[in-house]
């Protein structure tokens, strides 16, 4: 049923917690997982190109690297696809990718980096949710698990 | 694994179309599926604890019937859940069960009966993602063709 499985990450906390689903999914064996890395960048302005919107970019990166090295390791077979959209842009790159790779589910958490206080459901799930192609995911955070 | 699992129904074809999923999901980890319809009720004032359905009596039939067929037809272990809430608290309701059950997922389709024109994301499967403690699998309208209900997939994936 799930044979192609997108991880959708920004590296943050929220998105993590979405990793043991991610795994549970693919339970079974000769399943795929393509964890897709959204980096988000800022808008051009005056002075300068577009730059990442996190500044730690590079830790983000050598720790979605490890995961997909872990789920190697876990025998699911892993790959990694970085994309690149502008600030709100994040929900559309992360659909297209599903649709290309012609994922069966993404998994998702219920915000990344860009939670705003009180509010639950982030911005790029709830937009993901209006535009994905196949089934979503959406694996609440430990913290938000832990409040109730 | 999953352990337990939620299936939340109104018994709308985005429900129903969810429902592939949470069976595929029970039969390959052979978790117990808990069949769940919050009966949405007035409350008080001029009808009040009536269903705001006025066709509720033959849903819940119709929602009995399908799972008593589950429950026969595939070999899982089904329990059904009809919770009464009144007017904008079903998704709390679902949350609860879920909760209280144990469940590892809930299953939902992106909206139910009361989808209401554009909005392609209902009421009820917005706020229970706000307030369900496990993961919640949200299945589009688009999604219909992927899901056939093949319990036991070996599909070797060529691509």
């Amino acid at each position: 049923m799930f044979n192609k499985i997108v991880w959708a990450t920004d590296g943050s906390d929220a998105a993590d917690d979405a990793l043991p689903v991610t795994k549970m999914l693919a339970a079974e064996g000769g399943k795929e997982v393509l964890v897709v890395h959204c980096e988000e960048l800022t808008v051009p302005g005056k002075a300068a190109g577009p730059f990442p919107v996190y500044a730690n970019e590079d830790e983000l990166q050598a720790k979605i690297d490890g995961q997909v090295a872990e789920l190697s390791r876990d025998g699911v077979s892993a790959h990694l696809k970085n994309v690149r959209a502008r600030v709100g842009g994040a929900a559309h790159v992360i659909a297209d990718a599903a649709r290309e790779a012609q994922a069966d589910v993404i998994v998702v958490g219920t915000r990344g980096h860009t939670a705003i206080g009180g509010l639950l459901l982030g911005s790029v799930t709830q937009r993901l949710l209006h535009i994905a192609h196949c089934p979503v995911v959406v694996v609440p955070s430990r913290e938000h698990s832990n409040n109730d | 694994m999953f352990n337990t699992i939620v299936w939340a129904t109104d018994d709308s074809p985005d429900a129903n179309r969810a429902l592939p999923y949470a069976l595929a999901l029970a039969a390959r980890d052979g978790a117990a599926l808990h069949a769940v319809h919050v009966i949405e009720r007035f409350p008080a004032g001029r009808l009040p604890n009536e269903p705001v359905r006025c066709d509720e009596p033959a849903l819940d039939a119709r929602i009995k019937a399908e799972t008593l067929r589950l429950a026969g037809e595939k070999d899982l272990q089904v329990t059904l859940h009809m919770p009464s809430a009144t007017v904008g608290h079903v998704a709390e309701r679902i949350a609860e069960i879920a909760q209280r059950e144990d469940a590892d997922l809930i299953v939902v389709g992106t909206r139910g009966h009361t989808a209401i024109g554009a909005l392609v994301l209902g009421s009820v499967t917005q706020q229970l993602l706000r307030v369900a403690i496990c993961p919640v699998l949200t299945v589009p309208q688009s999604a219909s063709e992927i899901a056939e209900p093949s319990p036991v997939t070996t599909t070797t994936d060529a691509a």
